[in-house]
């Protein structure tokens, strides 16, 4: 059986288009999954040759309800034999990761015939796991104490975002990270204390199944009111992680704090 | 080759439907915002555009097909509606009169609003066979996540025009069997490799222009 990705970077399916329509009912959803898979297959025999396809459909569900789907000859080509194309018994499961997964059966015969592409629609009843990603941010008091304690206010001090990060994984420290914003924080609660200033956050359905990290920014306005240069960093939880339906929610904290003036 | 069409149908060896028309499903749903409703459409993609007989090479085009699915209370001066898809296409029928080497694809599609809140297929597509009789056709799929005003009906008892069965009221029907004249001329399709910009081929619209030929106006090998 081959394996075929529907994410865009992956260049294994084309025209890939994915809605998901809240039923209003019990955290189901409707998923519709479209995509045509660049099979290439050519084959050159008059015996009928069986094959499977598997296609990772990119679509991440705490449980699959219902289904139904179809796939169907997209891009054929024969050199004047007898041929046969067939794609047929498509059924759709659930991979341990919780992402959904496409699983044809196709057949092949010419002199010689080449199956280009077969295209799919999966759509499935699916329950929903909300994901979040939470935390604080903590810093002393004395560093710089916010002009309000409305936790809305603080998106002009600073900044948090989780970002799909696609760096090249190996024992490299200094090749460059790559890492792509996915979604943003909103401040939820803040509070000042003696010696310190925490505000807390969340990240509302972050994506399932990428490498997440999560990055805070100071932002201009903390900097300039700041009594000194100011760092931040992550204090608590993963750098890098992937969100699931067993793993639905993280949490990373992070701490800003005075820079030495090394002057 | 000069620029009339070549209606291949009368001498295909299976004479497919040249009308198919698909009902449009309406489901209402709870969001995500600010969408309220789940269109399903179907319709026919011509993967030949019936304006040359075949001769060996590969010709690609642009179809660009209106179905009958228009959104409820859109207003043109507002721009294209904001909506979300899944489109798929495959192929339904594939006939040849003849021993022939053949390609019939459908390489990509996809679905957008146009202005007037029509909703549109594109596909790009791919022929070729030998001298021979060929023609090919896909079915295309599209689901739409869009916002239309919630039906009143209190007021206005459901019928099957409001659940998508059959026209609605200020739309006349529509010929989708069948290209009209086309956007390029039909010697622009006669390239016949890889190279170059794929023509556009228009389906389902309104325009008033002659469809097809008389039987038997073979001018294409003029």
């Amino acid at each position: 059986m081959t394996l075929f990705d529907a994410r865009p970077e992956k260049g294994q399916v084309d025209s890939c288009t994915v809605i998901d329509a809240d039923l209003g009912v019990g955290n189901q959803h409707l998923i519709v999954t479209s995509g045509i898979v660049k099979l290439g297959w050519t084959y050159d025999s008059d015996q009928t040759y069986h094959g499977g396809e598997k296609v990772l459909l990119n679509v991440f569900a705490g449980g699959l309800v219902e289904w139904s789907a179809f796939v169907g000859l997209a891009a054929i080509a024969n050199d004047n034999s007898g041929f046969v194309f067939a794609a047929d018994t498509a059924r759709v499961e659930g991979e341990p990761s919780g992402e959904l997964a496409l699983l044809i059966d196709d057949a092949l015969m010419g002199e010689s015939s080449t199956f280009h592409r077969f295209s799919y629609q999966v759509v499935a009843k699916v329950i929903r796991t909300p994901t979040a990603i939470t935390g604080s941010i903590t810093w002393p008091s004395s560093l710089y104490r916010p002009p309000s304690d409305d936790p809305r206010r603080l998106v002009e001090d600073l900044s948090v975002v989780a970002n799909r990060d696609e760096s090249a994984t190996g024992t490299d420290l200094f090749s460059p990270e790559h890492l792509t914003p996915v979604a943003s924080a909103y401040f939820d609660s803040f509070h000042a204390e003696q010696d310190r200033c925490v505000v807390t956050y969340r990240i509302a359905n972050p994506p399932m199944g990428m490498a997440l990290k999560v990055t805070s920014q100071v932002q201009e306005h903390f900097l300039r009111s700041a009594t000194a240069a100011v760092g931040i960093g992550r204090i608590a939880g993963p750098d890098v992680f992937t969100l699931s339906p067993s793993q639905p929610a993280v949490a990373v904290d992070f701490g800003a704090a005075a820079l030495p003036d090394l002057r | 080759m000069t620029g009339a069409l070549y209606d291949w149908y009368p001498d295909a060896p299976y004479q497919f439907p040249r009308t198919e028309r698909f009902p449009v499903v309406r489901i209402t749903v709870a969001g995500p915002a600010p969408f309220n409703t789940l269109v399903i459409v179907r319709a026919v993609v011509p993967v030949i555009p019936h304006n040359h007989p075949a001769d060996g090479h590969i010709r690609r085009n642009t179809i660009i097909l209106a179905t009958e699915f228009s959104l409820v209370g859109h207003d043109p001066r507002t721009g294209k509606p904001a909506a979300r898809h899944s489109t798929t296409a495959c192929l339904q029928m594939i006939q040849a009169d003849d021993d022939t080497a053949f390609l019939a694809a459908v390489d990509t599609v996809t679905g957008d609003f146009d202005e007037q809140g029509r909703w549109i297929i594109t596909a790009q597509v791919a022929d070729s066979a030998d001298d021979v009789i060929y023609g090919a056709q896909a079915y295309a799929s599209s689901w739409v996540l869009c916002y239309e005003p919630p039906i009143e009906t209190h007021n206005h008892p459901v019928t099957p025009q409001q659940i998508g069965l059959g026209p609605r009221p200020g739309y006349a029907p529509l010929d989708l069997a069948r290209p009209h004249a086309t956007s390029s001329g039909p010697d622009s399709h006669d390239e016949g490799t890889f190279a170059g910009t794929a023509p556009t081929t228009q389906f389902g619209t309104r325009t008033a222009s002659p469809r097809h030929p008389p039987h038997g106006c073979d001018q294409a090998n003029n």
